[in-house]
């Protein structure tokens, strides 16, 4: 091989660990958690200062910090607080230009600062309906196990004609348990050979081995 | 003479022996710290064990690990620890005690193991070591999440193929670089195994794993992903019920 031959894959290498270096997700990405301590550190205040950044990342990491915060003034029975963080959270989400953030937003933050809050609760549900953000709207209800998630995940999973979205239901509704669920997987499992050869990156032998295997795993233990 | 230089070695091998025993050092139950945290012990129940990747610290209230841990404890009656991959051993450690108090009862030893990025390969070398040293018996339920292996230079070697050369082309379609070291589940002795994982967070073993029992392709809308480190924190219901309907209900 010749000198310059051999040269390539250093400046191929060179150039890819150059470009990685220049994108600050690329390190974000594994660095969350201590990202996230100083805004956490800060109060209130520096994660509302965070949650407008010009910068998606910052926004993202602000207002999580302010869902952890709404969700231990909650536990901590400070109401009120948890309260006007939740609507801070929900008015970001109207200016919100980033559509990973506005999925952060309500798969993350809503679930984090909604428990029990009859306004988050019907953001979530209205996202459903309308068809924004509906697959983490899905989870965030599904994991607050808010009156009516169910009938509404089940309407949506058999309105989509989006097989990935379908997948996302049926996981949704899982995680609820129940009659719901156990509907939604039968008639999916019954028309398998319906669905697509891939899902996301999925192929077909793999998403339908875990579709089976959840089915099997739904009414065990279902209440709390 | 000789017998003399056989024993003075022989007592130094054994002063030496003594000196490179690990002591058990981790925090009282319920206390935390950075490398360890037992949220609960109970005399019987399933043990859960949580092993957290590279950068998490086991005292840190915003770590989506962590939730899973304090989740788990309160949604599974028994025994809950989480640990740094740093402290391997004495999470091992940990599981053989608690392992003991059940058999002793005569109660069956059985793990729910979960693991998360550097985690997830540490994890997978404790479930081979747990059941080739009949550690406890049976692994009801193991999970990893976004599973990574150990060690820069050994992650970079083994994925430097696919950042090098093929990422650029065949951007996450490479199943040569999945996880493949994760024991199989044989129904016995390890019964299932759930896997979580992310194609774009780091390019790195983001694919399935073909022994697992379900892969899950962790998915926002518009295929958008959470990233590498958040993974954690948006699927703590999920790993939480599956550790709930694998080990039975009760809890906190």
């Amino acid at each position: 091989m010749s000198r310059a031959a051999r040269g390539i894959p250093a400046l191929a290498a060179a150039a890819i660990l150059l470009c990685s270096g220049c994108s600050r997700r690329i390190w974000y990405e594994w660095k969350d958690e201590p990202y996230m301590q100083p805004v956490y550190a800060g109060g209130t205040a520096e994660a509302t200062r965070y949650a407008s950044s010009p910068y998606a990342s910052d926004r993202d990491i602000g207002l999580r910090v302010l869902s952890v915060m709404a969700k231990e003034a909650r536990e901590s029975g400070d109401e009120k607080e948890a309260r006007r963080i939740a609507n801070l959270i929900m008015e970001r989400y109207w200016v919100e230009t980033s559509e990973h953030v506005r999925s952060t937003i309500v798969a993350v933050c809503m679930r984090n600062a909604g428990r029990g809050d009859a306004a988050a609760e019907a953001f979530l549900k209205n996202r459903l309906a309308a068809g924004e953000e509906a697959v983490s709207a899905a989870y965030a209800l599904a994991a607050l196990k808010a009156p009516g998630s169910g009938p509404a995940i089940q309407e949506a999973f058999s309105r989509t004609r989006d097989y990935g979205r379908k997948y996302e239901f049926l996981e949704a509704l899982w995680l609820l348990g129940g009659p719901p669920a156990r509907q939604a997987y039968d008639e999916a499992l019954s028309r398998i050979a319906n669905w697509p050869r891939k899902i996301h990156h999925m192929p077909k032998s793999v998403y339908r081995k875990t579709m089976e295997s959840r089915r099997r795993t739904l009414g065990k233990v279902e209440t709390p | 003479m000789a017998g003399r230089v056989v024993m003075a070695m022989s007592v130094l091998a054994v002063a030496a022996s003594a000196g490179c025993v690990r002591e058990w050092s981790v925090p009282p139950v319920g206390t935390a710290d950075a490398l360890c945290h037992i949220v609960t012990e109970e005399e019987s129940g399933p043990i859960v064990l949580v092993v957290l990747g590279r950068g998490g610290e086991c005292n840190d209230r915003l770590l989506g690990t962590r939730q899973i841990a304090l989740e788990t404890a309160k949604n599974v009656k028994g025994s809950t620890a989480i640990f740094s991959w740093q402290t391997a051993e004495d999470a091992c450690e940990w599981v053989r005690r608690e392992a003991l108090k059940r058999r002793r009862r005569g109660e069956t030893a059985r793990l729910g193991l979960i693991g998360h990025s550097w985690g997830g390969d540490v994890s997978s070398r404790m479930a081979t070591r747990f059941m080739r040293e009949d550690t406890v018996d049976e692994i009801t339920l193991y999970v990893t999440l976004d599973a990574i292996t150990q060690g820069f230079v050994k992650c970079g070697a083994e994925t430097a193929l696919s950042m090098l050369l093929l990422e650029g082309v065949l951007p996450h379609r490479l199943p040569l670089m999945a996880f493949r070291n994760t024991p199989a589940p044989d129904g016995k002795k390890l019964k299932r195994h759930i896997n979580y994982y992310q194609v774009d967070s780091t390019h790195l073993h983001g694919y399935h794993i073909p022994t697992a029992t379900e892969n899950h392709e962790v998915w926002f809308d518009r295929g958008h992903e959470i990233g590498h480190g958040n993974m954690d924190n948006f699927i703590i219901p999920l790993v939480v019920e599956d550790m709930r309907r694998a080990l039975g209900g009760g809890g906190q």
